[in-house]
This record gives structure tokens, C-alpha cells and sequence, in this order.
């Protein structure tokens, strides 16, 4: 994760900033949100308001640090704040869209041992819980290393890779579970 | 387990996220919403004292603001959102309706950095700068 300093960005306008944000990272941050709400138009929705929220939050960002892991601590917060919300747990329909776009992806191509095997792991990674999902998420789809993990998640290195070893555990049981019958 | 998830991005770029794409189209509302945002801010500023839609609306176009220019109903549903929030408080006042900070309002705004009120211009209730 290069780390994008506020120096760089020091003689811009807090709106060419945003820009800026948007370019580099708008479809990293969109699916680090549809990691956690499996969602496409919610997760779209968050994402517009995450940038909206970093604009906000711009003035009273601390110098120094990087912009990537403050707009990534903000996403993924703002996304858990939506799934604990009353909204999200009683209103939405609930099209869990991840699944059912794995699915059609089998379907239309040719369905190849590879592909299932891949929509397998796939589809094994977004049923985790959460707090495990997120690290597996972090570190082998943004190959995030343990400190930049533990950064934009605010817990301890330690903490990330015990959930890194027992969601592995999960995943592989889940997986030999699924497909030895 | 681990050479499998090495596989991860692959895998999902060409699943679960095939149409999870960050568009123009979400990028324009973004901004959009951030000029919202501008305008919001300046309208509050103006109202440390009551002023009418009309009055707000020719200060703006004094300072060039370019977003209310052929668009002046913005302003009243930047008014209208900030009433039911309870940031701004509206009166009629001769059969025209005023709008002023309401005290949660003059607070939200001061903690926002945005509007720093010097202790006289709090004595007088009157900001005496612009912005």
C-alpha cells in the first residue's frame, strides 16, 4: 500500500483532493465496501457517502499520516456502522447479490473445474464472519501487509493474524466440507 | 489454503465483483453533493441573524456564488432540510418567512471550524466578518 502523505496533496483544494481520492481509489474503496455489505447499489450508495464524509472530515485530518489508511479506516467503518444500523438489519431486501453474482458467473462461461473451484473459495470467504472475512479480504485480495492491517482495522498486529489463522481454519473446513461432500 | 487464496483476486475480480464498478456517473454525484455542502455552509453563516429566502438569495448572487445561479430552489431545500433538522428555525415575519441559526445551529457551526465567532461578535450576536 503506497501511502499517499497530505504533502502532496498540500496545495490543493479540499475538492481537487476528493477528485484526486476518488480517481486513485473509488473502486478499491467501492469493493472493500461490497466485501462487507454484498450489496452492489448499497454498496455504491456508502461509497458516495464515505467520500462525501471524507470531505467533511478533511480539515480536521492529521498531517503526517497517510490519506489511504485514514479513507480506508473511514470505509470500513462507515460500512459496519450501516450493517449495525436498524436499516439495514429491517428494511433492506436482503438479495445477498455476491452469491447470485458468483453463481451467474459459472453459468455463462463454460463451467471449467478451475471456475468452480475459484467460485467455491469465493463464495467460502464472503459466508465467513466478519471480523474474518475483513483480514482474509485485506490481505490476499489488497495484499495488505500485518501493520497496514492492524492500521486501518485499529487493532493489534496480533490480533490480525490470529483471525488470519483461525479464518483460514474456517475456510478450509468450509471448503472440504463443500466440496468432498 | 494458502495457495488457493493467492488465487483471491482473480477469482473474485471475475465473480463477486463483476459489476462492481466505480463510474463516472458516482463520481459526478459526489461532487455534486460537495458543492451542496459549500453552498449549505455559506447559507448558514448568513444566518447568525434572520433573513428571508429573498435576502439570502441576493447575497449569494452579491458574492457570485455560481451553483444557486437559475437554480434558486436549492436554497429553500437547503433551508427546508436544515429546519427539520433542527439547525435553523424559520418564523413568519409579515407574511415572509424568516430563517435564523437556531442555538444547536450557531453550535454545530462553530465546531465546525468553519465560522469562528470572536467573543465580541458573540456579545453582539452580530458575526462581523464574512464566512
Amino acid at each position: 500500500m503506497e501511502s499517499y502523505l497530505i504533502n502532496d496533496t498540500a496545495n490543493l483544494s479540499n475538492e481537487a483532493i476528493i477528485d484526486e481520492l476518488m480517481q486513485q481509489y473509488g473502486e478499491d474503496v467501492l469493493k472493500l465496501v461490497m466485501q462487507y455489505v454484498h450489496n452492489n447499489s448499497v454498496a455504491e450508495d456508502l461509497t458516495q457517502e464515505i467520500f462525501v464524509k471524507c470531505y467533511r472530515a478533511l480539515p480536521s485530518f492529521q498531517n503526517g499520516s497517510s490519506l489511504k489508511t485514514w479513507l480506508w479506516r473511514i470505509a470500513i467503518n462507515h460500512s459496519k456502522d450501516y450493517l449495525k444500523s436498524w436499516y439495514a438489519k429491517n428494511v433492506e431486501a436482503k438479495d445477498n447479490e455476491v452469491f447470485m453474482q458468483v453463481e451467474s458467473s459459472i453459468s455463462v462461461e463454460q463451467e471449467v473445474l478451475q471456475q468452480q473451484e475459484d467460485a467455491n473459495l469465493v463464495k467460502a470467504v464472503m459466508a465467513l464472519p466478519i471480523k474474518y472475512r475483513e483480514v482474509i479480504y485485506l490481505c490476499y485480495y489488497e495484499d495488505q501487509s500485518m501493520k497496514e492491517m492492524a492500521d486501518v482495522l485499529q487493532i493489534n498486529e496480533s490480533t490480525v493474524k490470529t483471525r488470519l489463522r483461525k479464518g483460514k481454519q474456517l475456510l478450509k473446513k468450509h471448503l472440504e466440507r463443500e466440496e468432498n461432500g | 489454503m494458502d495457495d488457493r487464496l493467492k488465487n483471491l483476486k482473480k477469482a473474485m475480480d471475475c465473480t463477486a465483483f463483476s459489476s462492481t464498478k466505480f463510474i463516472e456517473q458516482h463520481k459526478q454525484h459526489v461532487q455534486r453533493q460537495l458543492s451542496v455542502d459549500e453552498l449549505k455552509k455559506v447559507i448558514l453563516s448568513l444566518l447568525f441573524e434572520a433573513k428571508s429566502g429573498i435576502e439570502i438569495t441576493q447575497l449569494l448572487h452579491v458574492r457570485g456564488v455560481r451553483d444557486v445561479i437559475n437554480n434558486e430552489g436549492m436554497i429553500y431545500s437547503i433551508l427546508h432540510e436544515q429546519e427539520n433538522e433542527g439547525i435553523v428555525l424559520a418564523s413568519w415575519n409579515d407574511g415572509v418567512k424568516c430563517y435564523v441559526l437556531t442555538k444547536a445551529g450557531k453550535k454545530q457551526l462553530q465546531q465546525e471550524g468553519q465560522v469562528k465567532l470572536t467573543l465580541k461578535e458573540r456579545l453582539l450576536g452580530v458575526p462581523m466578518h464574512a464566512e
